[in-house]
């Protein structure tokens, strides 16, 4: 060790450099940081009302307008027919699910490798996905042809004696997004009970200091508080992996167990547990910039994360490049008539062609062109133009799954063509400002910022003189024996 | 016996202190108390372990979710066997989806109930607090009678204690 | 076992289609729309692809011009000994029947989720997009045997179970067993060349059994393993049986 007096002249440059790179080297008061992030909660501007109202309609006109009339009117006021018995009401629901494997899921995945840079940034993943799971729960009830029987499909005892059907995929649907939705909103909440008991501390107004004093459960921070619930979260943080890949496992399977060309396949599960994390990851890079830019987050979400976020999409690129590569050769190789006449039809010069191409291009080579480069990764609008062009690629690969294969079957007589009527896009705009508006919503009801996780970071990363410079590194409190 | 008293500390060091001083002081362990804004190892405090016994919750959650979808899988259509498609009326493969999904609900709600039964929550009445606490500071939670207090008061002061509440009065 | 269903847990109801004897003139069509109350919905729906007639004839060309021929393939229900729509089905709204052997449908179980309707390889399951519309008179028509289904659920050919039933229940009370040709599902009567046939495959002497032994027999997409119980007979040119 080198004694003060030889310390080089730069070295308060180098510390400030570090400070800049890293948020948890970037030590401030937690007391600040409670106000600012409580700051941005609590602030209501004109702006935000008025985004708020307009949402609000959107979701109006969407989920109460026009899906009470195709309620009132039947299903066929959607462009579903005959082969095309699916549209876009299941596209949306393997789309939104998709989305709720960025939050959950890559969360526990970076808490379970110990990923510090995670801290700020996993609640608002954990939030998005309660709600992507919201929508995409919705959706078959939107799809159903019966909505009002919906509960039909629940195992409760009845004076039929009858159960529901446990050997069908759908059933295996419902149960697994009711254990993942059960999962999520638990693993968002026990983190958050800490940050709710500290706005009830520091919160001015009454009526949020009563509802809060009950959110945090009277959490006051004791030490077997905090014992059993680093306990709960770990097992939390273990179980729910494995229950995130089993959801979009089994909505693969809702395809992947049928008979039809195209569906029947072999690698549908891994493939879709890898396309929702790439869309997941692609809609939480978006999530993220927005949540910086609008809550005024820039200290908490720095470059750091958006690079780390970039580095993760770009890994989900190839991956899902290569699972659909594989998929995709299989069954050219297998040359069966059903799907050289699918390949036709979706391919090549066919009428769904530029949705195929326009999916290559927005899932493949966009996200490449950006993600490739730490500028590109690092600058806002440029991850989420990566984050929006995967999303619309992903979306454009669950619309050719679902209404593009069912278009061709073994019957040439009987091959249809599906357009989507304005029910069901207005249906989808419904849906999509659900999300949004759900997520503007919480943003002024819950610290967006998980500040205990901040600080305890913050706590356990110093700036350690190593020879002739500064360099970072961890004391492992949560180690401690 | 005797009265409780939160002392409220900046940081780590000072409140390890001061806990040693509260036991030279012949407070008994189970007197005192942690109350932090951060987690800290009961280690580094040299407090006792908490014991946790989460496994012996989530371990009859998974049992119980695992009977769950037994019964769903295999229960249900020998209590009314309908055939369809050919397929055998039980059998294990496709069940296996179900009793998964059931055992992981299982646990993960008796992980909940295991959390909220161990760290005794909710207690929306008590009142041994301080909003410092989630501001950050180290609360020391302890009880001794007025002579004790009247000698730890200064020395506590002297190691940065900013705030040294008497909580109650009453309680046994 | 009831005494209902006494002696009829043996039957496998069957149809053959001879498409060598198809003129494609859809009698049969007309025929399932009476007596199934089936609506008619318009030309711009069936342009949706949205008919919802129960059987359906399948046209295709065979040869080049000047031989050409035009083929004729109706398609109804197979009833599948294993049936590819049934397990995926979450309310058991369409299940096997033990009892007639063929695969029925619970219309007021039914929640539409459209899943059996896409894993039919043979695309024979209609959907109640809209309720059903019969204007004045038509309603008077209707069959009181056949429920009139309501929007937003599944339906499809049944072999005119209401008329096997009605048979079983004649024969029962008679005390007599069921003849061959005695049960007719509407397609099969109205056929004006007998390209239709219906009877028990269990029974060795029936009509439908000797059919089936023939050289021109063969199932749709017979690969797939879900057991057809319609059969059909395709010999070219030769009118062999």
């Amino acid at each position: 060790m080198s004694s003060e007096a030889t310390m080089h002249p730069d070295l308060a440059h180098v510390e400030q450099e570090l400070k800049a790179a890293d948020l948890l080297l970037d030590r401030r008061p937690r007391e600040e940081m409670n106000y600012e992030v409580m700051r941005a909660m609590e602030r209501i501007s004109l702006t935000w009302l008025i985004v708020a109202f307009f949402l609000g309609g959107l979701v109006f006109l969407g989920l109460v307008l026009a899906w009470g009339y195709q309620i009132k009117w039947g299903l066929g006021v959607a462009g579903i027919n005959r082969p095309v018995f699916w549209g876009v009401y299941i596209a949306n629901f393997v789309f939104w699910i998709g989305i709720s494997h960025a939050g959950t899921l890559i969360s526990a995945i970076l808490r379970s490798v110990g990923a510090e840079w995670r801290r700020p940034i996993t609640r608002a993943a954990e939030a998005m996905t309660v709600f992507a799971l919201m929508v995409a729960g919705m959706y078959p009830l939107i799809h159903m042809g019966r909505t009002w029987r919906f509960y039909w499909m629940l195992p409760y005892p009845n004076q039929r004696l009858l159960w529901p059907n446990f050997r069908s995929p759908l059933m295996w649907d419902m149960m697994a997004i009711l254990t993942y939705l059960t999962g999520s909103l638990i693993f968002l909440y026990l983190p958050l009970i800490p940050d709710l008991a500290m706005v009830r501390d520091h919160s001015s107004a009454k009526l949020r200091k009563k509802l809060f004093n009950i959110l945090s459960l009277g959490w006051r921070g004791t030490e077997a508080e905090w014992k059993h619930l680093h306990v709960a979260m770990a097992i939390f943080t273990f179980i729910i992996i494995p229950v995130a890949a089993s959801v979009h496992t089994i909505v693969s399977w809702d395809f992947a167990m049928s008979n039809v060309p195209g569906w029947k396949s072999t690698i549908f599960g891994p493939y879709f547990v890898v396309g929702a994390i790439y869309s997941g990851v692609g809609a939480l890079a978006v999530v993220l910039v927005m949540v910086r830019k609008f809550m005024g987050f820039e200290y908490y979400l720095r470059e750091q994360h958006l690079d780390n976020i970039g580095k993760i999409m770009l890994t989900m690129t190839f991956f899902w490049t290569y699972f659909w590569f594989n998929g995709y050769l299989t069954e050219w190789y297998g040359a069966e008539t059903a799907l050289d006449f699918l390949r036709e039809f979706m391919t090549y010069t066919g009428p769904a062609a530029p949705l195929f191409y326009a999916m290559l291009i927005t899932n493949i080579i966009i996200p490449i062109a950006i993600l490739w480069s730490r500028a590109g990764r690092t600058t806002p609008w440029m991850i989420s133009l990566a984050g929006i062009s995967i999303n619309i690629g992903m979306y454009l690969e669950r619309y050719i799954i679902v209404p593009v294969t069912l278009s061709r079957n073994r019957f040439p007589f009987s091959w249809g063509h599906y357009v989507p009527s304005p029910v069901e896009i207005l249906i989808s705009i419904g849906s999509l400002s659900m999300f949004i508006l759900l997520y503007v919503l919480l943003s002024r009801i819950v610290p967006l910022i998980s500040v205990w996780e901040v600080q305890e970071g913050q706590v356990m990363h110093v700036i350690r003189r190593v020879g002739r410079t500064l360099v970072p590194g961890v004391i492992q409190w949560h180690k401690a024996e | 016996m005797g009265d409780r008293y939160l002392a409220l500390f900046e940081d780590v060091e000072h409140a390890v202190e001061a806990l040693g001083e509260l036991r030279a002081l012949g407070v008994p362990e189970e007197d005192l108390s942690v109350i932090s804004g951060i987690p800290v190892a009961e280690a580094i405090m040299g407090r006792p372990k908490v014991a946790n016994l989460m496994a012996r919750w989530a371990l009859p959650g998974a049992l119980l979710g695992l009977a769950a979808g037994v019964f769903f899988t295999i229960g249900t259509p020998l209590m009314y066997p309908i055939q369809v498609g050919g397929q055998p009326i039980v059998s294990l493969p496709p069940s296996m989806v179900i009793i998964y999904e059931f055992t992981m609900l299982g646990v993960i709600l008796a992980t909940l109930i295991g959390l909220l039964a161990q760290a005794e929550l909710p207690r929306w009445r008590e009142k041994v607090y301080h909003p410092a606490i989630s501001h950050g500071a180290i609360g020391i939670l302890f009880r001794c009678d007025e002579s004790c207090f009247d000698q730890v008061r200064e020395r506590l002061r002297g190691l940065g204690a900013f705030e040294l509440i008497p909580v109650d009065r009453s309680e046994s | 076992m009831s005494t209902y269903n006494q002696g009829t847990d043996e039957h496998r109801w069957a149809m053959v289609v001879d498409i060598d004897k198809c003129t494609g003139c859809g009698a049969c069509i007309t025929a399932c729309y009476a007596e199934n109350n089936i609506p008619v919905v318009g030309e711009e729906e069936i342009h949706k692809g949205r008919h919802m007639g129960w059987v359906r004839i399948e046209r295709y060309w065979e040869g080049e011009y000047p031989n050409v021929r035009a083929r004729f393939l109706p398609i109804m229900c197979q009833q599948c000994g294993q049936a590819p729509c049934e397990p995926v089905c979450p309310v058991f709204a369409t299940y096997h029947s033990a009892t007639e052997h063929i695969n029925v449908q619970v219309y007021n179980r039914c929640v539409g989720t459209r899943f059996c309707a896409n894993n039919c390889p043979y695309i024979t399951r209609v959907f109640n997009w809209f309720d059903p519309v019969f204007p004045e008179p038509l309603q008077e028509q209707l069959n009181p045997d056949v429920t009139v289904r309501s929007r937003g659920i599944m339906e499809k050919c049944t072999f005119c179970i209401q008329r096997i039933r009605r048979v079983e229940e004649d024969a029962k009370a008679a005390g007599r067993p069921i003849e061959d040709g005695e049960v007719q599902p509407a397609c099969v009567q109205a056929c004006p060349t007998e390209a239709l046939v219906f009877g028990d495959l269990n029974d060795p002497n029936s009509k439908v059994a000797r059919l089936a032994e023939s050289r021109r027999a063969f199932k749709l997409l017979e690969d797939l393993g879900t057991e057809p119980a319609v059969i059909y007979l395709k010999g070219g040119d030769a009118h062999v049986v």
